[in-house]
């Protein structure tokens, strides 16, 4: 048998100033062909081991390290030399951010930017990039301005790039972390044919484990900068169910919770495990939800759907919901020299209820919301905001009343600590600073978002999660009634986002009401009460999260999907777990709960 | 519309901005600036960048109008007098505006304009990536820096129209108060954008490196071609180059301001002068091909 493709021995890295290692004895190998999924919660340190394994980590960051990394036998770079050509050319690597990794400003200048580092011929680049770009489909944005491309076709052209320098190993940073449902989904196929129909070597970072476990031959998780576990995605489950409950997909999660001695780790194992159950515990369970939807059928056609019927035609059922908070009436928006983006859309939220926006990129969602924050006006119908047509707001009245945050952290974040951070927020809508008040208030908003430790950090040094809950903190402490958030789980591990959720609910709790754009379907089902599906600038469906993610098959959760022919309510966690002990004991020959 | 970028070789692309912003800093004559000026606007037009420059007007108009009043408050030579004040104020001491320092503030304007403007014009005719291209292989690494600092520039107008909106609704009031309010209500934008954009080089500078930036000597993927039309067009900028030396040695390029400004209708040789320098700076503009459809 030959050399692994990579081998790391005995690697400890630590950060320039940094007293703890972020990669701490690392010892661990990858054979020819392998695709490797490396996992872990939010600075554990995969990024910087995979940074380590092509030199960037310690050329480029700088940093004391110790051990060696092998290619097929040879170091891969020596420390301290400055040329890292062979790093490079056998090991690429793509990262998370598809904007800030484009260096070119043409689609075919980027693809021939690496071949160019390398004096490659010109005759030879030629074919190289035609190849590529035949491969990964970019024959049509061949001469388009890559700041023109959509975020998966960046992506695209990132990978497209450094494929054309024919590496061996091609290693991806949370690759589809910036991209919707779809185009993180064309990037996973295009990863899965270098894998196997080239037979590339891949290494993957990736955050949502749901969508990628299915195509790696193995895990390796790491925790604190060592390896925790390395090995089949089988073990990888009872490993993680057992350390880590946080790296679980929502699939498994259902199983472990239920007290199961099996754990599928996609929703295909998943539903074979439930059909293999006992017949008629299964189809008990089916009657028993097939009653429960016929009593609420009946229900509705009750005296409570008649007086429902009466207020929707005198206009007032929104009493029976709750108080509208915000509302878009008809509204008509286009960008300058653009078509509408919204198209009469009619949209209502109400007061202490978490609403999730859910949509392609590109319908109008972001539109929306910036329109709840003032920040557009519509061209045609009106928005109210707390009462108040936003035709006569602006944005900056609403401050202290409605926290928007944008995509972007960082754009929130300029002072020396978090604390300043808060304090100037807090300045901006005329609240108090230094007080003991204030500083009370402070705290406790920082506290409640798990980051007072890092009170009198910068906060632009923090971790990606950090920096969104500190940017979040700087909006909370205006004491604002309703939080506009533009895709707040973008980036965010299984345990930031289960904090985020629950914090989010204990806002609403208290009176709050939040509107989310996300992604994520399992983060809408388990914190929202009103799920919105937005497409081409309308409202196409909305209501609870068991009506929306029940109807259809591709917005929906891992625990809708499993459970979709037995019972019509199951969306969240808690409900696939709750079914799943139903089965157990209905499979057992106990009675069924 | 005639493209530069199809027609010439990167150099030359380079080189005629430059020459142009030479010229114009050679020259405090109204009637060469505002000829430098015009012939520059005509090379942003052809290459179809002068709708791009109108827009950022908005950004240097400010710059402009503060060169030309300090100018104004500061300069008290030149005999026509406009206003003469009474009070004593705070370091500029008595007003005294003369029509002369009007004259001189609205020349060092022009004169301002003109260079950013040629910059604009380097930014219209030369693509990025060939830009890029040609500085990498002449210097190396530097390139990286000149082409990270492009980007910061390019970052900076983007993202800047982001963080005022998010400033917004955190309760900055960009259009309230005085001059100094409004000023004052910037600087946190202009700190993230800063911080931002700093970020974002580093992503990109690491890009970079990670596919073998500065490993060594580089290639190119389109190769630069020298054409007639870039011998033509650069002999026509060295006879420019060199005529405008002799014009600033004979002092043709002078501009008597104080105590009175000086006739700038009456000098023939003045205006054959002019003609000279402008019919050869129109050559590299002029000279372009047409664009393919």
């Amino acid at each position: 048998m030959g050399y692994p493709e990579l081998h790391v021995e005995d690697l400890t890295y630590f950060y320039p100033d940094a007293s703890r290692p972020t990669l701490d004895g690392i010892n661990w190998q990858v054979q020819r062909g392998e695709f490797v999924l490396l996992v872990g919660t939010s600075g554990c340190g995969k990024s910087t081991f995979l940074r380590a394994l092509n030199g960037l980590v310690p050329e480029f960051y700088g940093g004391k390290i110790a051990g060696r990394v092998q290619f097929r036998g040879r170091p891969l770079y020596k420390p301290g030399q400055r040329n890292n050509s062979a790093a490079t050319l056998h090991v690429g690597m793509v990262f998370q951010d598809p904007e800030r990794q484009l260096v070119m400003t043409e689609v075919e200048r980027e693809i021939a930017f690496g071949l160019e580092n390398f004096g490659v011929e010109q005759r030879e680049m030629g074919r190289r990039v035609a190849e590529v770009m035949s491969f990964f489909d970019l024959t049509e944005l061949r001469n388009k301005r890559t700041a023109d491309l959509s975020g998966g076709e960046k992506q695209r052209v990132a990978i497209a790039s450094v494929m054309a320098l024919q590496p061996d190993v091609l290693l991806l940073d949370e690759p589809t972390s910036q991209l919707d449902p779809g185009h993180a989904q064309e990037i996973l196929d295009l990863l899965k044919r270098l894998n196997e129909e080239l037979g590339i070597t891949v290494v993957l970072v990736e955050q949502r484990l749901d969508r990628v476990l299915h195509l790696a031959d193995r895990i390796t998780a790491l925790d604190q900068g060592r390896i925790e576990y390395d090995g089949s995605a089988a073990g990888f489950a009872q490993y993680a169910a057992e350390r880590q409950p946080d790296l679980l997909p929502p699939v498994t999660k259902v199983f472990v919770e239920a007290g199961s001695s099996e754990l599928p780790l996609t929703v295909k194992e998943a539903r074979q495990t439930v059909m293999g159950m006992h017949a008629a515990a299964l189809q008990q369970l089916r009657e028993t939800a097939e009653q429960a939807r016929s009593q609420s059928r009946n229900a509705k056609v009750g005296w409570s759907g008649f007086w429902l019927g009466v207020k929707r035609m005198l206009g007032r059922e929104d009493e029976q919901a709750g108080t509208v908070l915000l509302q878009a009436k008809q509204v008509r928006f286009a960008y300058p020299k653009r078509d509408d983006v919204l198209k009469g859309i009619d949209a209502k939220v109400y007061q202490g209820e978490i609403t999730a926006m859910l949509g392609a990129n590109g319908t109008g969602k972001s539109t929306l919301l910036r329109h709840f924050a003032a920040l557009l006006r519509p061209d045609l119908g009106h928005v109210t905001v707390l009462g108040t047509d936003t035709k006569t707001l602006d944005a900056a009245d609403l401050a202290g009343r409605i926290g928007y945050l944008s995509q972007n952290p960082g754009d929130y974040l300029f002072h020396e600590t978090l604390w300043q951070e808060c304090e100037f927020s807090r300045q901006l809508v005329g609240l108090s600073v230094g007080d003991r008040d204030a500083e009370a208030e402070i705290a406790e908003v920082l506290n409640r978002l798990g980051i007072l430790g890092y009170r009198d950090s910068n906060p632009r040094d923090l971790s990606g999660g950090e920096r969104q809950r500190a940017a979040l903190a700087t909006v909370l402490v205006q004491k604002p009634q309703a939080l506009l958030l533009d895709e707040p789980t973008r980036g965010l591990d299984a345990g930031q986002k289960e904090r985020l959720g629950e914090w989010l609910q204990g806002f609403t709790e208290g009176g709050g009401t939040v509107v989310l754009i996300t992604h994520d379907m399992e983060f809408a089902a388990e914190y929202a009460q009103h799920v919105m599906l937005i497409d081409d600038g309308v409202v196409v469906a909305e209501g609870t999260p068991q009506e929306m993610f029940t109807r259809g098959m591709f917005y929906s959760t891992q625990v809708a999907r499993v459970f979709r022919d037995i019972n019509h309510t199951a969306v969240r966690t808690i409900d696939g777990t709750r079914l799943l002990k139903e089965l157990q004991a209905g499979t057992k020959g106990e009675p069924v709960l | 519309m005639r493209n530069p970028a199809l027609t010439y070789h990167a150099s030359t692309l380079v080189l005629y901005p430059l020459l142009l912003v030479i010229l114009s800093l050679m020259t405090q004559h109204p009637l060469f600036l505002a000829m430098m000026l015009s012939v520059i606007m005509f090379g942003l037009w052809m290459a179809g960048g002068l709708g791009k420059f109108m827009y950022t007007m908005r950004f240097i108009l400010p710059l402009l109008l503060l060169i030309l009043l300090l100018n104004i408050l500061i300069n008290k030579n030149g005999a026509t007098v406009l206003y003469k004040g009474d009070v004593d104020l705070f370091v500029i001491g008595k007003l005294r505006i003369t029509l002369e320092a009007v004259t001189y503030g609205v020349v060092m304007a022009v004169r301002m304009l003109a260079v950013v403007a040629a910059f604009a014009m380097y930014m219209a005719w030369l693509p990025g990536d060939r830009a890029f291209a040609l500085f990498a292989k002449l210097a190396g690494r530097s390139a990286v820096t000149t082409m990270l600092a492009s980007r910061l520039i390019t970052y900076l107008g983007e993202q800047s129209e982001q963080v005022r909106d998010v400033m917004k609704t955190r309760g900055v009031r960009f259009e309230q108060g005085g001059l100094w309010k409004r000023l004052n209500a910037h600087r946190p934008l202009l700190n993230v954008v800063l911080i931002s954009s700093l970020e974002g080089s580093w992503s990109v500078a690491e890009a970079m490196e990670a596919r073998g930036f500065g490993q060594g000597k580089r290639s190119s993927y389109q190769r630069e071609r020298w054409s007639l039309r870039d011998l033509v067009a650069s002999l026509a900028m060295l006879v420019a180059l060199v005529t405008g030396i002799l014009f600033s040695a004979q002092d043709v390029l002078g501009y008597e301001f104080y105590p009175r400004m000086q006739s700038l209708v009456l000098d023939a040789s003045l205006w054959l002068n002019l003609a000279v320098l402008t019919l050869l700076l129109l050559i590299p503009p002029v000279l372009t091909k047409r664009r393919r459809s």
